[in-house]
């Protein structure tokens, strides 16, 4: 009870003491800078799909979605890129040819080599030199009228998007079902997990 | 002054409140798209070396070559079955055999021109070679082992095939040969004219 009525005595005398010592009034103001929420998380899609051992095709369409949010319309910068696992570590997995892009997914179960990819984005690959990896057609995520711009960086083989909507904004990118990017596919392509990893990040 | 620092206080702490979750909040998301890859198991018959004659005088049967090419995606351990069937009069009937006392396998060519009873092809491959019209045995030559590619395993009597066990990825020959003499007792006046015919096959094993 005793420390109780000491430490209420020592928050008064606190809170008394600049009245106590100075006779003018005196104003303080809290201010605290509130940069703009930057939100991003998985939302859902068809990560998941079989392919076809005769011919390679993908059976189902992967459409990885994201949900963005901020708390201003004021313009954002960020990126969607893909990257696959390799014996010499992760690299980008997409490359274009002309106007198409093309991801490659890579056996997660028995790794390529590096020169696997580098083959396949020749974009004339030749199907002996690329076991393990297996290219597919991609499709540039769509802009969102009003809230998200998309532009394909190709140097950097990935996408440029631009937010600009106060809130939640969606997004995700396709890889259509079907045929593989030719010479691809090919029995040095062993049992196992294709896989992909589809990263969405705001810029700043 | 007192009512200042009370604003003040209560202003920091919803501040203070509407910033923590950003703390949390994430800049980055990513999703893996995941595609499964089974084995390759794929067998082609080659579908040359399929037909021949018969010497009518001296049993020898022109050489046939009934071959494969197996294809697949991996060099794990895949096991398959070579076997085959002839045509009766009732429902085809195991034409591989591998008796003991016959020196070698041998492949049942029957009629299909005058059926043959299933009898007279049992009767070849049980090794009786009593009665056996229009039902003729000629020597058969599986595909031999070749080392880290395909291996022959030991003939399976009840199953009337040759187990194989293949361990290469891409493309494998499977070359098997009907070649030579008539089997002794399974060529007769019995055997009438006609096309002679054995169904051959290869197999994965689930």
């Amino acid at each position: 009870m005793k420390k109780y009525v000491i430490y209420i005595s020592l928050i008064l005398f606190v809170m008394n003491a600049p009245i106590s010592f100075a006779g003018q009034s005196a104003s303080y103001y809290f201010t605290a800078a509130a940069p703009p929420t930057k939100a991003v998380a998985a939302n859902g899609g068809n990560i998941s799909a079989v392919i076809n051992v005769d011919t390679g095709a993908l059976s189902t369409a992967f459409t990885p979605a994201f949900t963005l949010n901020t708390n201003t319309g004021a313009s954002q910068t960020l990126t969607m890129k893909a990257e696959a696992n390799t014996q010499g570590g992760v690299q980008n997995a997409v490359f274009n040819v002309g106007a198409v892009k093309y991801v490659i997914l890579t056996n997660s179960n028995i790794s390529p080599p590096i020169s696997s990819l580098t083959n396949i984005k020749t974009g004339s690959p030749t199907a002996s030199s690329n076991p393990n990896a297996i290219a597919y057609t991609i499709n540039d995520p769509p802009a969102v009228s009003g809230s998200l711009t998309v532009a394909y960086n190709s140097g950097n083989k990935n996408w440029d998007l631009i937010l600009f909507h106060n809130g939640n904004t969606n997004t995700s990118i396709t890889v259509p079902s079907g045929a593989p990017f030719t010479n691809t596919y090919s029995t040095d392509d062993e049992p196992g997990s294709y896989q992909a990893v589809i990263t969405l990040s705001f810029n700043n | 002054m007192k009512k200042h620092l009370l604003l003040s206080a209560i202003l920091g702490g919803m501040i203070a409140l509407s910033v923590a979750p950003m703390a949390n909040a994430a800049t980055t998301a990513s999703q893996t798209v995941s595609a499964t890859l089974a084995a390759l198991k794929s067998i082609v018959g080659k579908g040359t070396g399929l037909t021949g004659t018969i010497d009518p005088d001296t049993g020898i049967v022109t050489a046939l070559a009934p071959s494969f090419t197996i294809t697949t995606n991996t060099s794990s351990a895949l096991t398959l079955q070579l076997s085959a069937t002839a045509p009766s009069s009732t429902t085809p009937q195991q034409a591989l055999t591998n008796y003991a006392g016959h020196l070698g396998t041998y492949i049942v060519l029957a009629n299909i021109t005058v059926p043959a009873l299933a009898a007279a092809i049992t009767d070849i491959t049980a090794g009786t070679l009593a009665s056996n019209a229009n039902a003729i045995a000629f020597p058969f030559t599986p595909q031999a082992t070749v080392a880290g590619q395909i291996t022959i395993g030991t003939w399976n009597a009840p199953g009337n095939y040759w187990p194989y066990t293949l361990t290469h990825k891409g493309n494998t020959d499977a070359n098997n040969a009907i070649s030579g003499t008539a089997l002794a007792s399974s060529y007769t006046t019995d055997d009438e004219p006609g096309t002679y015919q054995a169904t051959i096959t290869m197999a994965f094993v689930p």
